[in-house]
């Protein structure tokens, strides 16, 4: 027994050995070829790695640089360090890189046919730079598809993005760019489908493109596409976008270059946040997660704390050097949209776009919906900066009456870019705001204007700006409350060393166009103004603020003209002073004008100035003449002489009332009034009262 | 005798008939018995006389203005305000120059405060301001006198931030500014 069973062990052991060695054989004869291959591959990519940059450069009409190529078995070819720059390499800036491409190739078809055939590409952080090259992808995209369409010969391929960055904008060492991850396949049957996730971000350029170093300007957005290649281009079957408050769904079909989509959208709790009650996720909702590409049909769902644009249709005609909107319309709040217009590359890169609400409305109809809006901006990019104009016509009631509204905003020298903290950053090398209401119109131009805007808060959207006006400078904020409710702005503005005349026509003509003011600025007040207003229309609409004018001049005003013939005293007729300064408060119950004082050499002035909503004044006026003026009027100085007087200050006080435009005028007691009464007869008085009648009657119709 | 008796009658028919006042004579008339009624007591018998003169006078006639005063005046005084309101209105647009104007704006005003007592009639107020535009240099409020159909002595007083108006030495109206 003992001798079989040696036997059997032994010819097992030997059947094993011879097993075990023939594996051990395969396996090194496997290994073996892997590191011939290896090594070959090696030397090969080494030796040729020139002459595939040359293939390539020439192809591509730019330069290819790649740091190394390598073989990696079973199937796989890595490339290093790839970048394009231009021919003439000027720029340290390259308009394509790419950490690293995989390819991966069909091992069969390597071994039956000697063909590399690839079956998925995988681009780990590729960078495009259309910040330096805007034109990268019109002058390229064809090409690097060629390139794919060669590499997979046909077959079906997977083509998978890995943060990949297109950077937009970049200020110094900040760079604002869109991110995306994303897989395509295309598939047999002429079918494309694509998953991935979209976002904006900024970053510092030495952090690289590393997650955590990235600020989410907006919220990623999900993509999931699936399409049909078809003779003449393909049919979008399904195109889905979604975010966290965002989620639109669009089909459709791109034919000859001609794009049109259908669809709708949501925009959920654009007001304020809505509490999520959390729950653990159902049976259903893990399917839902593993399914990719759904089909299964969902309700639409309305947006209660937000938006719906509802209606999307939208027809787009992609040509060589310009993408044209032929047709885009949709519903917001039952209110119709419209709009048309172009992207065009051609010599340079310009914008022309049309938005109209009601556009089917024409005639009277549309003249007088107050809903109505025109929009029609004109842009195009020279040397990086935008230069354009924005025109907005709408219908408003003012004063009482629908009337024709055009706003226009010419702009020249701008350019954009996010902060760190997600706002976006303007500046304006000259604006020009023309407000016209039917045919009167008033221009204000600003120049070096920035402005910082915070639109992300889901209440509340802030401007702060400052500019170059009228020789002075301004700088302030507006900001406007979107939450459920009264729409509420409000807003501050801080006026420097403005050029009043330059300042105050054109702005006070602005505020009469708007409501009833009954005064104006005079024309004959010259000077710098320093002041701050605040503005609000809640809870009612109206100004306040405080106005100084420095080293100032009064020219002519007819107050002053007056007093200088009655008195001889030339000197008035052109009064400079140091300061005049007033506090004021403008709302639809009352215009005031309180602490009112003029400090000047020659008289001082102070006093207040009220006008309420029904054009009815009340004031009080104190103007004092200073002995060194009084000593150069005869008149003056006979008048003292007879009362006894000493010739030293004098000081007159008066009382206004009535209506603007007829004004009541008294002069309030004292001692000079007292004397000067006593000796004048009666006859004179009545005379005096007449005449200083006769005079206020005409110096308010001259103002 | 028959002979006679004919001819004193036509006589006396040409004499009516040639030598009739005439109705300018009427006016006149009318008016003068209307103040004459007024100054006897009798303001209902001189409405009388004032409301038959406006009927068959015109807008150009020197004593329009007067009767329209006093018929507007002998209904607010009967307590006939709708009456009274139609008469100073009518009154304030087509005489917008008579002395008698701020007085009947006076009447306006205090018709309107009796029937609406919340609501200020800011043109009306506006009105009477507009008046006159005052000059108080050494004067401390300027005086409107005016004597009614009715026999009433009206004064106004225009001070700075306000006007009083009286009727025989009786406050009437006061309205701030």
């Amino acid at each position: 027994m003992t001798a079989q069973n040696s036997i059997s062990m032994s010819s097992y052991s030997s059947r094993f050995s011879s097993k075990s060695l023939l594996i051990f054989i395969a396996l090194t004869i496997i290994v073996f070829f892997l590191i011939i291959s290896t090594f070959l591959a090696k030397i090969f990519f080494a030796v040729n790695k020139g002459k595939i940059e040359k293939e390539l450069s020439g192809y591509l009409s730019r330069q290819v640089s790649i740091e190394s190529i390598r073989y990696l078995p079973p199937n796989s070819i890595i490339l290093k360090n790839v970048s394009l720059s231009n021919l003439t390499a000027n720029s340290l800036r390259r308009p394509f890189s790419a950490e690293k491409i995989t390819l991966l190739f069909s091992l069969p078809e390597f071994i039956s046919k000697k063909r590399l055939v690839m079956k998925e590409i995988y681009f780990n952080q590729p960078k495009i730079d259309l910040f330096e090259y805007p034109l990268f992808f019109k002058e390229n995209i064809e090409k690097i598809i060629g390139i794919i369409n060669q590499l997979a010969e046909g077959r079906p391929l997977k083509l998978a993005i890995e943060d990949a960055s297109l950077i937009l904008y970049r200020q110094g060492k900040n760079i604002s760019s869109v991110f995306t991850s994303c897989r395509f396949m295309i598939g047999p049957r002429q079918r494309i489908t694509s998953t991935g996730i979209v976002s904006l971000c900024s970053f510092a350029e030495n952090m690289a493109a590393r997650n955590n170093s990235r600020n989410f300007i907006l919220s990623p957005i999900e993509y999931n596409f699936g399409a049909v290649l078809t003779a003449t281009g393909m049919a979008i079957e399904d195109l889905e976008l979604k975010s966290k408050d965002f989620h639109a769904t669009f089909d459709g079909e791109l034919k000859n270059s001609v794009m049109t989509i259908k669809g709708f959208s949501t925009l959920k709790n654009i007001f304020h946040d809505f509490i999520q009650i959390k729950k653990d996720a159902g049976f259903l909702e893990n399917i839902k997660k593993i399914l990719q590409y759904r089909r299964i049909p969902r309700p639409i769902g309305i947006s209660v704390g937000g938006l719906n644009i509802l209606d999307i249709d939208c027809r787009m005609e992609f040509a060589s050097q310009k993408i044209k909107i032929d047709n885009l319309s949709f519903s917001v709040n039952n209110i119709p949209f419209l709009i048309r217009g172009e992207l065009s590359t051609q010599e340079r890169i310009s914008i022309a776009l049309v938005l109209k609400t009601f556009s089917q409305q024409s005639g009277e109809e549309r003249r007088q919906n107050q809903k109505r809006l025109d929009l029609e901006l004109s842009a195009e990019v020279k040397q990086r900066k935008l230069v354009g104009k924005l025109i907005l016509d709408f219908a408003g009631r003012i004063k009482g009456q629908m009337s024709a509204q055009r706003w226009e905003i010419n702009f020249a020298k701008t350019c954009a870019g996010f902060t760190p903290d997600k706002r976006i950053k303007i500046f304006i090398n000259e604006l020009a705001f023309i407000s016209k209401i039917n045919d009167e119109q008033q221009q204000f131009v600003f120049n070096n204007v920035n402005a910082l805007i915070n639109f992300l808060d889901k209440q509340v959207k802030l401007v702060i700006f400052d500019a170059t006006f009228c020789a002075g400078f301004l700088q302030g904020y507006a900001a406007l409350n979107i939450s459920p409710g009264p729409l509420r702005w409000e807003g501050d503005l801080i006026a420097k060393d403005l050029n009043i005349q330059e300042f105050a026509t054109p702005f006070f003509s602005l505020l009469h166009m708007y409501s009833d003011l009954p005064f104006s600025v005079p024309k004959s007040v010259f000077g710098k103004v320093c002041g701050k207003i605040h503005a609000s229309n809640y809870p009612a609409p109206g100004l306040i603020g405080e106005i100084e004018i420095k080293n100032g001049y009064l020219d002519e005003l007819n107050f002053f003209v007056w007093l200088a013939d009655f008195f001889n005293l030339p000197e008035l007729k052109r009064v400079d002073f140091g300061h005049l300064s007033g506090n004021f408060s403008i709302n639809s119950q009352k215009n005031i004008l309180t602490q009112f004082n003029l400090d000047s050499e020659m008289l001082k002035l102070m006093g207040y100035f009220n006008i309420d909503d029904n054009d009815l004044v009340s004031s009080k006026l104190s103007l004092l003449f200073p002995h060194k003026l009084l000593v150069n009027s005869a008149k003056f100085q006979l008048l003292l002489a007879l009362l006894g007087e000493r010739v030293c200050d004098l000081s007159f006080d008066f009382q206004l009332s009535g209506t603007y435009q007829a004004i009541n005028f008294k002069w309030l007691e004292s001692d000079f009034k007292t004397k000067l009464k006593k000796f004048l007869p009666n006859f004179m008085e009545k005379e005096v009262e007449r005449k200083i009648e006769n005079i206020i009657k005409s110096i308010v119709e001259k103002e | 005798m028959r002979k006679k008796i004919i001819r004193i009658f036509l006589l006396v028919l040409f004499v009516f008939l040639f030598f009739k006042p005439g109705y300018a004579q009427d006016e006149t008339d009318l008016f003068n018995e209307g103040v004459l009624a007024a100054e006897n007591g009798q303001p209902d018998f001189a409405f009388m006389h004032f409301h038959t003169l406006l009927k068959y006078s015109s807008f150009s006639s020197k004593y329009f203005p007067v009767a329209l005063f006093a018929a507007g005046e002998y209904y607010f005084l009967i307590g006939d305000y709708d009456d009274a309101q139609n008469s100073f209105t009518q009154f304030s647009k087509k005489f917008p120059k008579a002395k008698a104007l701020p007085f009947a704006l006076a009447y306006l005003w205090k018709i309107s405060k009796e029937q609406n007592k919340n609501q200020t009639p800011i043109d009306l107020k506006k009105q009477m301001i507009n008046y006159k535009q005052l000059a108080l240099i050494f004067s401390e409020f300027q005086e409107y006198n005016y004597r009614s159909g009715l026999g009433k002595r009206y004064k106004a007083l225009y001070f700075i931030d306000r006007a009083e108006f009286y009727i025989d030495e009786q406050l009437f109206v006061k309205i701030q500014f």
